[in-house]
């Protein structure tokens, strides 16, 4: 007897339980009335069985998955980029010297911006300067001269034994600030910066400022001099007030090329080190 | 230890390890049901790594259910992408030939160190003689034997896997059982004792 090809579907959806109740009861009659088919389950049954028994391969490697693999774009390790930005910093300075130096090549002149404490200083001698400049040019009779100036503005002479030593004594003062406007021209002229420029033209400000004061008010600034007595020096702090300090303060004196250098110097060295601790620690 | 859904999980929102141990634990199914369908080593580590790739693209489309039938789907199908180029581009066997003309197994890797050597050699040519008898199956006829008898699914999950209808499952796979029943009585000393007394029909 042939077993049809139904049949073979039946026998081995049978032994799979892959049938409804109505079809596992016709085939189960079946083979009992069939001992060709109950043989052919037997076959099918042990063909299962012999299957299932085959045995497992082990993997010849591992398929774990990479970013390459899966088109993802890795990340560049960070002490890569550390050394790339160091360098970066690095040239960065280079360029930044290079053009420092070009540039004070160009004007010919190597000197720094002076610092605020310089400058300060600076005009704290020429007011000092402007005090004492009276008695030098006194001995050197320059204050004679002044004295016929003042003579002609007040519209009589001047003589030696002259009642009036208000008169002369305003006279010395126009001198003095004379001389100390005299004195920070040639101390500007010298230097030859904008900001010595700058304490120059400050500085004749004031005096113009302190003759206005002299004339309105002259009886305050004409005193007796005793003799014996020491002259008290103002101090700078008359002629320079506070908020005309703090006017100078503000003026820039840091070179940018400077605060580039220092950037570019620190962001050098900090990603340098850093990367050299990343891979210390790695390793 | 986490739990596949959420390895599963993790792997959506790019997390390659997690899902590196997904493969770990599915890699020996995937690279088995490989081999017994292509019946090459070095295709089927192929066609694995391919099927691992594009289950990790395609891992938003998994939507619940068995992950093993949703993985099994995208191994055949990388197992039949490998099979056409195999055919278009037949490659030189690097393992000896039978007597016969046909490719013999060099199943070194099958090897168990803790094994006896008798056993290994018995164990060898079994998986051998299987491997032959499921070489002469037509493509989707091994299939189906593959993903039922060797790896235990039901009906319904080989039909999703191969994108066939219940019945053609069925029909196919009574004839692939049918074909592998008459290869294997010639390699009836290789076959377990209860198979090897085996009437005729």
């Amino acid at each position: 007897m042939k077993i049809s090809n139904r049949d073979w579907v039946q026998l081995s959806s049978y032994l799979d339980g892959e049938m409804n109740p109505r079809e596992i009861k016709k085939i189960e009659d079946r083979l009992t009335k069939e001992p060709v088919l109950q043989l052919a389950l037997e076959e099918l049954h042990r063909t299962k069985l012999t299957l299932q028994q085959t045995p497992k391969l082990i993997v010849p490697h591992n398929f774990i998955l990479t970013p390459e693999m899966v088109g993802l774009k890795t990340r560049p390790r960070p002490v890569r980029r550390y050394r790339i930005a160091s360098a970066l910093m690095t040239f960065m300075l280079i360029g930044v010297l290079v053009l420092d130096f070009g540039r004070a090549f160009v004007s010919g002149s190597m000197v720094p911006a002076a610092p605020k404490e310089v400058m300060l200083e600076a005009i704290s001698d020429s007011a000092t300067d402007a005090l004492e400049e009276p008695a030098l040019m006194e001995a050197e009779g320059v204050i004679e001269s002044d004295r016929a100036v003042a003579e002609t503005e007040a519209g009589a002479p001047l003589e030696e034994e002259s009642p009036a030593p208000q008169v002369a004594d305003e006279a010395v003062e126009k001198g003095e600030a004379l001389g100390a406007a005299q004195e920070a021209e040639s101390k500007s002229t010298e230097e030859e910066t904008i900001d010595a420029d700058v304490t120059t033209n400050q500085a004749e400000e004031w005096q113009e400022d302190e003759d206005a004061e002299e004339l309105a008010v002259p009886s305050q600034t004409v005193a007796p001099e005793i003799p014996g007595t020491p002259v008290p020096q103002p101090s700078p702090s008359v002629y320079f007030p506070d908020d005309e300090i703090h006017r100078i303060e503000k003026i820039p004196s840091i070179d940018p090329f400077r605060t580039l250098e220092i950037i570019f110097g620190l962001g050098a060295i900090s990603f340098g080190i850093a990367a050299w601790v990343i891979k210390r620690r790695k390793s | 230890m986490m739990d596949l859904q959420d390895q599963i999980k993790k792997s959506l929102a790019g997390d390659l390890e997690s899902f590196n141990q997904i493969i770990l634990s599915f890699q020996s199914l995937v690279y088995n049901q490989a081999y017994r369908i292509i019946g090459e080593p070095d295709a089927a580590a192929d066609a694995t790594q391919e099927a691992f790739i594009s289950a990790y693209k395609k891992l938003h489309t998994y939507r619940g259910g068995s992950f093993k039938s949703w993985l099994l789907r995208i191994v055949s199908n990388a197992c039949y992408d490998e099979f056409r180029r195999r055919k278009r581009k037949p490659v030189v066997p690097l393992y000896p030939e039978g007597d016969d003309g046909d490719e013999m197994d060099s199943a070194s890797w099958l090897e168990d160190p803790s094994e006896k050597p008798e056993d290994t050699l018995l164990r060898r040519e079994l998986s051998e003689a299987i491997q032959y008898c499921l070489d002469r199956l037509e493509y989707e006829f091994r299939t189906i034997v593959v993903l039922v008898d060797i790896q235990g699914l039901d009906y319904a999950s080989a039909a999703e896997i191969t994108d066939r209808p219940l019945g053609t499952v069925k029909s196919r796979l009574a004839r692939a059982r049918n074909n592998l029943k008459d290869c294997l009585q010639g390699f009836k000393e290789l076959l377990p004792h209860g198979f090897r007394h085996v009437g005729e029909v």
